[in-house]
């Protein structure tokens, strides 16, 4: 979220309570900030199942195929040799670099395909503007309501945070 | 106790393995030298130059003056790019044995056998391949020498002229001394007849260290003339040799081999081989042959020689035989009182029974080491078995002067040190090393005024004689020589000297006034002589072309007995020689007399029995070294008539008891031949007058340091290990269990289960077959595929560290007991699996199979796993640890072959079936649109037994093919199911059955 | 999981981080010392790559020693790492968090090391790139029948895999670091390396499944990597390398000596940065146990080998097992290896034994030593007497060798002091939501 209202909790169970309220109170568009995953914050926050692992089941394939076809196309299709009386097509031989190959496509969609998702590396976010914010990857934990929200209304949404007794309640706004 | 202990720990090295003894050797981590290794210091720049400096050589070659004749087979025009083959030949121990030599672009790169020359036909030896490199050695001589300072040839050949010499030595030139070697060379013989007449009172002498003449001084003492015996091993069933090396160590050895090989390469079961009995003291190639030999000290040959004929007579005298072949009665009854020692009477029986059994098909051959009246006995047995006029003829001896008294050289030492001789002229040889110790021959000759030594190099002899003439190589000379029966055959050079100097023809016309005669027109001068009649230029050409001068071998004579000389002699025969601990010295199989002590492929050849390069050391029987508790490896001090040497101890099994055996050749120094300095000892310095090479008396005691510990010496041998530890390597049947059991080798070839059945392809398919019946392990074909296929050497860092580089070994197991156990040879080279374990596991292909089935080695794509190496069953893969090349002197890299890749550092490398060769043959063909010819691998082509067989598959006619269809063919590790297209015929012995069968070669 | 009393979250993250703002006299030391080791490595290289591998002991028929054995040696310690982050992870060991860390910052650092060899040994180590296919003028392309592009593409994919998952596991703590560092420099360092991460609930969302995926990834990699390398052997046909119980022997070999050697890590860093409450009795508990396990199956293997060389009854394999190896020359090297490897472990059926550092860290040592010895037997008392006796030969390693293999064991320190001090050695936010969570079920459990 690049604008809205934020709110600072001392413990993560804070996190969860008010996201629930919010959630109760019809806000959709919702974020938190915590030193580490919170249990429960997903379907709270309205987060579905994560389509990541069918990319990088996918990856896993085209990793396969590449390593089988690179050693199939080299030793068979491009120059077939006479090597120690074995047929030239030696399917057993090609197993342990296909595998290879394999875990290796799979690994580096993982990866990659995460920052992507995540759309990072981002070195700069407006959150970061926020005095003491630093330590959401400490010991505070932050909710956050966008305000792209369609019901957001900034008076309406401090109070209802302000109601939940957190450290305090802060704005952003994109140019701040 | 402590002996026990010691006793077995000798047992341990030697029956187990000498790991444990290098173990003990690897205190300090190995190659904590080699940063002093000059090698391991070479840089790329300093590769880079040398490869520069390579690429200048070739084209750049001077051809002899003279008009030079090719071998008659080659097309008469002359095509860049081909080798070129000129007969030519070479002279050793006074006989000459002729030879093709291989010629690029001017440049002689390869020594081969001339079909056409008796001594040879078609073979060549050891000393004869690796001649080649002593041609381009860069430590030879290369200007002349007067006093200290170098000199040109006009000054010393003015020294030589009548008008300079005729002064100091007298007018009638009794103040003359000339020193030769023994020679048979008619121009020689032409030179010192005009030098006897201008200087009738010369001393002219011939010295050799190798052989004592016993042989001439016998038929002297028989004959009353110096006849030489000719052997036909051919005709001949049973042969006894009397510690005689024929097989290797005689100058007629390449024919004997050959024939006596003819005789043991048996095809079928039902065939018949003849049989060899051996009695002699160390173990030589000869006698690892044998089916029966007899290890005793070399003073026992004698009695048992005596005894051998007392039986032979007393059979052919009894009642209802052949009767006696003359022999009259007193020299009879002499010879029925020589009595064997004892313990040998049932084998001698049994050998007299067998020589009786088959008369005038057999021979009885005499040692050039053992005293004259083992010869006489020879002699008489020959003669009472009735192959004198069969199977040995007699010719008088091509030797100059041969018997007389000029071949003694003390009486000439004796004039030196009396100063009798103003000016000695030492051509060739090296006697201030060679000669007897005792004779003091360097002392004597600096009380010569004027002495001139004229030489390869700058040698001992050099270093002790005014004035120095560099002496050419052959392959730089005009010349000729005769073959052991009389043959005479020119001697054409195939360059023009590389350095300078002159032959021993030319010195000689110098000493008669005639300083700018050439070799080229005395030599013509001689044979217009000798050749007249007929059209000489024709008769001249057909010479060099053929490289023998048809019919010019010595007519056979009919020896006439003196019986009353032999019987005089025959009864100094003592029936037991002295029990002192006995010493005799060898002719090394590699380095000869120690001329080519500076040749590093010769250096670095492995003894044929005991394996050892780069040095030499006292070999004895493992029951004797218990008693003198020493182990290989321990440096002994050798006692002997009061001179002492120093040589590690080397224990060689089959060795005889009481006996220790030295090579000659080694401890060179003191002169320009760096190589050769200081490897091994000086076993000249035991050598004592009369020259005898054995004799009573030695003392061996453990050498100590300065520290009083015992020293020991790291002794550099390619094989390690000896026993065949029961496993199907080198396979041998005696005759009468293979014609029982013609399938016995059965179990060791045919189809292997296998998932992928490789199929013969079609076209060539190249094989080889390898008989180990008739392989003697002389190492010929280990030099020729050296000298091929442009193989480095390692040096004795490199052999002891485990590098060897050949190409081609020969691997020697002992089979039965350790004291006298029967000797296998087998020549081991890559195998060139059909399925090659090598080749899967390269990761880069740089080893796979051509479709004519040669495992080939691409060095370009080679990045040097070694996976390949630890894969091969075979062990035949070589690698280059450094870069070995840069180690190669500029002149040496002229006589690499151009048509095989010199290797660089960090591949592999091994046997290629000589695929340039292959590859020749095939681009011919395809020229003339024929099939592929013949063609022969340089292993092949070397063997004088001709043991290698190699062919197409695909071609039902070639002999490879008949050959692999003998019974006793058999794979190497066959289980393993690599499918060898190298494949051998099992080793087949011919044991008396009278005799005890195991040990012994039986 | 251990609490330690009376420190928030702040001061534990702080705690956990600040050898990374301070080093210490020692570390300099430590630092001084594994760098000198490090020149000896790299001056025994460039001479072997000068001069040629003439300057190693190797030999025909030994044509392998030091530096495989050396490369065996490495990657087999680098499995631990692995096999405690991913294969303890899908196991919920959620002890592993403390330890999970240095572990996989060792994995790295040995397949650094690992990877050196290879490439050292080869004739002319400037043409290495071969083993790679890509297309080339001569149409050239690597033989894949053979088990080294095998072996190529598995150590690749392993450092590559092993990378990135420690890496990923790294973000948030970097993030943690960006937060806490003193001064601007440092905060901008660590920024750049914690790519803007705002722990923000969709991050952790897709975070979660990633780390659990490449979890999951690396677990066959711990198995098929050494099982590929045991191929390098196993495919020959050499009596004592060709054997079909190689890749299980291996993998087990490879995990025991890993364990040995986070051992040798963790006990001193226990000590050093008094994380007795994080690395606690009960991780040094199971990781002997773990150690004792190993050493079961290696004993297995080494009987099975064994035994089946004596049933075969080929004549070549007998040797190989039942006469060179305990017995040959090497016979000392071979019974000592047994004695480190099959003996040391059975000290762990003792609790006492297994809890106590000062055993275990002798006990790792020589575990280590032995794991090293049982690749020297594998491959050089295979070599040095196979099929004809006539190439049997006798093999001895030289100084370069020597300083290669102390070099490089310098080479992993000097990397390990520099991880200890740039990088939170220990996974702070996963360890914090553990404390989180076993407090909230504390609190669950107290409230009726």
């Amino acid at each position: 979220m690049k604008a809205g209202v934020l709110a600072e909790f001392p413990s993560a169970e804070g996190v969860l309570e008010a996201l629930a309220v919010l959630r109760r109170n019809g806000y959709r568009r919702l974020e938190s900030y915590t030193p580490y995953p919170v249990e429960g914050a997903d379907d709270r926050l309205g987060l579905g199942r994560s389509r990541l692992p069918r990319f990088i089941f996918a990856g896993g394939v085209l990793g396969a195929i590449l390593g089988y076809g690179i050693q199939w196309y080299a030793n068979v299709w491009d120059y077939p040799q006479s090597i120690g009386g074995r047929p030239v097509h030696a399917v057993a031989a090609f197993i342990p670099a296909t595998f290879e190959a394999t875990v290796l496509g799979a690994a580096l969609v993982a990866f990659f395909g995460l920052f992507v998702a995540l759309r990072l590396p981002e070195l700069w976010h407006p959150v970061f503007e926020i005095d003491g914010f630093e330590r959401a990857s400490v010991d505070r934990f932050w909710v956050g309501v966008d305000a792209r929200d369609r019901r957001f209304d900034d008076r309406k949404v401090t109070g209802l945070l302000e109601g939940l007794h957190p450290l305090r309640v802060v704005p952003i706004a994109e140019d701040a | 106790m402590s002996n026990d202990r010691h006793w077995w720990r000798d047992l341990d090295e030697l029956l187990d393995t000498p790991d444990f003894r290098e173990a003990l050797g690897r205190e300090f981590p190995a190659g904590a030298a080699e940063l002093a290794d000059g090698m391991t210091r070479r840089s790329f720049v300093r590769l880079l130059g040398a490869s520069i400096a390579l690429a200048g050589v070739g084209g750049c070659f001077e051809r002899p003056r003279e008009r030079i004749l090719p071998y008659v087979s080659e097309p008469p025009e002359s095509t860049p790019g081909l080798a070129r083959h000129y007969a030519t030949s070479m002279t050793l121990g006074g006989y000459a044995t002729g030879l093709l030599v291989e010629s690029h672009a001017g440049r002689p790169t390869k020594i081969e056998g001339n079909p056409d020359h008796p001594a040879s036909l078609g073979a060549a030896g050891v000393y004869e391949q690796a001649s080649i490199l002593q041609l381009y050695d860069p430590e030879r001589a290369r200007a002349p020498r007067l006093g200290r300072g170098k000199s040109s040839w006009s000054d010393v050949g003015a020294l030589l002229s009548p008008a300079r010499l005729g002064p100091l030595v007298g007018a009638r030139g009794a103040g003359l001394g000339l020193l030769l070697e023994p020679s048979a060379s008619p121009l020689s013989s032409e030179m010192l007849g005009r030098v006897r007449e201008g200087y009738p009172e010369a001393g002219v002498h011939f010295y050799s260290p190798l052989g004592s003449r016993a042989s001439d001084r016998a038929a002297l003492t028989a004959f009353g003339r110096a006849l030489l015996p000719q052997y036909d091993f051919r005709s001949a069933d049973v042969v006894l040799s009397l510690d005689a090396d024929f097989l290797a160590g005689v100058p007629f050895s390449l024919r004997y081999a050959r024939d006596f090989a003819d005789r043991r390469r048996i095809a079928a079961p039902t065939d018949e081989m003849n049989r060899l009995y051996v009695i002699e003291p160390g173990l030589s190639v000869t006698g690892g042959t044998a089916d029966h030999r007899l290890r005793v000290r070399a003073g026992e040959v004698e009695s048992l020689a005596g005894a051998v004929l007392a039986e032979v007579t007393r059979r052919v005298n009894a009642p209802g035989t052949r009767g006696g072949q003359g022999i009259p009665g007193d020299v009879a009854s002499v010879i029925s009182g020589l009595e064997p020692p004892p313990g040998h009477r049932e084998w001698i029986t049994a050998l007299a029974r067998d020589l009786d059994a088959h008369p005038g098909r057999t021979i009885v051959i005499a040692g050039e080491r053992q005293p004259p009246r083992v010869h006489v006995l020879a002699h008489l047995l020959n003669a009472a078995l009735g192959n004198v006029g069969r199977t040995v003829r007699y010719i008088e001896s091509p030797l100059l002067e041969a018997g007389a008294p000029s071949h003694e050289l003390a009486p000439l030492v004796e004039a030196m040190r009396g100063g009798a001789v103003r000016a000695l002229l030492v051509l060739d040889g090296n006697p201030a090393y060679t000669a007897p110790a005792d004779l003091e021959f360097a002392a004597a000759l600096r009380r010569v005024p004027t002495s001139i030594y004229h030489g390869l190099y700058e040698n001992e002899t050099a270093r002790a004689c005014g004035a120095f003439v560099p002496s050419l190589h052959y392959l730089e000379s005009w010349a000729d020589g005769r073959a052991w029966d009389g043959t005479a055959s020119l001697v054409q050079p195939l360059v023009a000297p590389l350095y300078g100097g002159k032959t021993d023809a030319e010195l000689l016309a110098a000493l008669i006034g005639d300083s700018e005669a050439g070799a080229h027109e005395l030599l013509q001068e001689l044979w217009r002589g000798h050749m007249a009649g007929t059209d000489f230029a024709n008769a001249w050409d057909e010479a060099l072309q053929r490289g023998v001068i048809a019919g010019s071998a010595a007519s056979e004579t009919t020896p006439a007995w003196r019986w009353g000389a032999i019987g005089t002699e025959l009864a100094g025969t003592r029936a037991r020689a002295d029990t002192s601990l006995e010493l005799v010295l060898d002719q090394d199989p590699s380095v000869y007399d120690g001329r080519f002590a500076n040749n590093v492929w010769l250096q670095e050849l492995p003894d044929p029995v005991t394996k050892l390069t780069w040095g030499n050391a006292a070999l004895l029987s493992p029951a004797t070294a218990a008693r003198l508790q020493v182990a290989t490896g321990d440096v002994v001090e050798l006692a002997y008539h009061g001179r002492t040497l120093r040589v590690p101890a080397f224990l060689l099994p089959g060795h005889a008891v009481d006996s220790v055996s030295l090579r000659l050749g080694y401890g060179r120094g003191a002169g320009d031949e760096a190589v050769a300095d200081g490897v091994g000892a000086n076993a000249y310095r035991l050598l004592t007058g009369g020259m005898a090479h054995f004799g009573g008396g030695l003392a061996v005691s453990p050498a100590l340091g300065d520290d009083g510990a015992p020293l020991r010496e790291r002794l550099a041998t390619t094989q390690t290990h000896w026993r065949l530890e029961g496993r199907p390597v080198a396979l041998r049947a005696a005759l009468d269990d293979y014609r029982r059991n013609p399938a016995f080798a059965e179990p060791e070839r045919g189809r292997v289960l296998s998932l992928y059945e490789p199929g013969t392809g079609s076209g060539d398919q190249w094989a080889m077959v390898i008989d180990l019946a008739t392989c003697t392990g002389c190492s010929a074909c280990v030099v020729a595929c050296q000298a091929e296929n442009n193989i480095p050497v390692v040096g004795k860092e490199g052999v002891l560290d485990g590098r060897e580089m050949h190409w081609l070994r020969i691997d020697r197991y002992f089979e039965g007991s350790v004291e006298d156990p029967a000797v296998l040879m087998q020549p081991m080279l890559c195998q060139h699996c059909e399925k090659a374990p090598c080749e899967y596991v390269c990761p880069v292909s740089a080893t796979l199979h051509s479709p004519d089935g040669l495992n080939e080695m691409v060095y370009n794509r080679c990045i040097g796993t070694r996976f390949c190496s630890n894969n091969c069953p075979y062990k035949v893969r070589r690698f280059n640890w450094f870069d070995y090349n840069a180690e190669v002197a500029e002149t040496e890299r002229m006589a690499k072959n151009p048509d095989v890749t010199v290797r660089g550092r960090g591949v592999m490398e091994k046997c290629t079936f000589c695929v340039q060769r292959i590859r020749e043959a095939q681009i011919a063909a395809g020229i003339e649109g024929a099939a592929t010819g013949e063609v022969r691998t340089a292993c092949q082509q070397a063997c004088p037994a001709r043991a290698i067989t190699f062919g197409s598959l695909n071609d039902p006619e070639s002999e490879l093919v008949r050959r692999r269809a003998e019974p006793r063919r058999y794979a190497v590790l066959h289980e393993l199911g690599t499918v060898p297209r190298v494949q051998y015929l099992a080793a087949i012995t011919n044991p008396n059955p009278e005799l005890p069968r195991g040990d012994g070669g039986g | 999981m251990a609490t330690a009393v009376g420190s928030g979250p702040a001061q534990f993250t702080d705690r956990l981080l600040a050898p990374a703002w301070t080093p210490s006299r020692v570390w300099w030391v430590l630092f001084g010392v594994s760098g000198a080791g490090t020149l000896v490595l790299a001056g025994a290289v460039a001479y072997t790559v000068a001069t040629g591998i003439g300057v190693w002991g190797n030999n025909i028929p030994v044509a392998w020693a030091y530096a495989i054995i050396n490369f065996v040696w490495w990657i087999g310690i680098g499995h631990a790492g692995t096999f405690i982050s991913a294969f303890l992870l899908l196991f919920h060991q959620r002890w592993r968090s403390s330890i999970n860390r240095v572990a996989e910052a060792m994995t790295l650092f040995a397949l650094v090391n690992a990877g050196l060899f290879p490439l050292l040994h080869l004739g002319r180590p400037w043409f290495f790139y071969w083993l790679i296919p890509y297309p080339t003028r001569m149409g050239v392309w690597p033989q894949f029948k053979s088990a080294l592009p095998w072996d190529a593409a598995a150590v690749a994919t392993y450092f590559t895999v092993s990378l990135l998952f420690w890496y990923l596991g790294l973000v948030p703590d970097l993030a943690a670091a960006r937060d806490r560092a003193p001064g601007r420099t440092r905060r901008r360092i660590y920024g750049v390396f914690a790519l803007g991460w705002r722990g923000a609930g969709r991050q952790w969302h897709q975070y979660r499944v990633a780390y659990l995926v490449l979890a999951g990834l690396a677990a066959p990699l711990v198995i098929s990597v050494h099982s590929i390398v045991s191929l390098d052997f196993a495919i020959s046909q050499l009596p004592g390398w060709h054997s079909t119980i190689f890749p299980p022997y291996f993998v087990a070999g490879a995990i025991y000596s890993g364990f040995a050697m986070v051992l040798l890590l963790l006990i001193p860093l226990r000590r050093a940065f008094r994380l007795e409450d994080l690395i606690t009795e009960r991780h040094l508990d199971n990781m002997a146990k773990l150690l004792l396990a190993m050493a079961w199956m290696l004993i297995y293997s080494y009987v099975v080998e064994t035994f089946m060389a004596w049933y075969s009854g080929n004549a070549y394999e007998r040797y190989t097992y039942l006469v060179e190896r305990p017995l040959g020359p090497y016979a000392w090297i071979f019974w000592g290896m047994l004695t480190a490897n099959v003996v040391v472990p059975q000290l762990f059926w003792w609790r006492r034994l297994r809890v106590s550092p000062p055993v275990l860290f002798a006990a790792s040592l020589l575990i280590l030593a032995g794991m090293w010895t049982e690749r020297f037997i594998i491959i050089v008392t295979s070599l040095n007497r196979d099929f004809l006796p006539s190439s049997w030969h006798f093999y001895a390693p030289t100084w370069v060798d020597w300083s290669i293999l102390f070099g490089s064991v310098a080479f992993f320190f000097l990397l390990f002091f520099l991880f200890l001090r740039f990088v939170p050695m220990v996974a702070i936010s996963e360890l914090k939501q553990q404390r989180h969570e076993a407090s909230a079920a504390a609190a669950a459990v107290a409230a009726p």
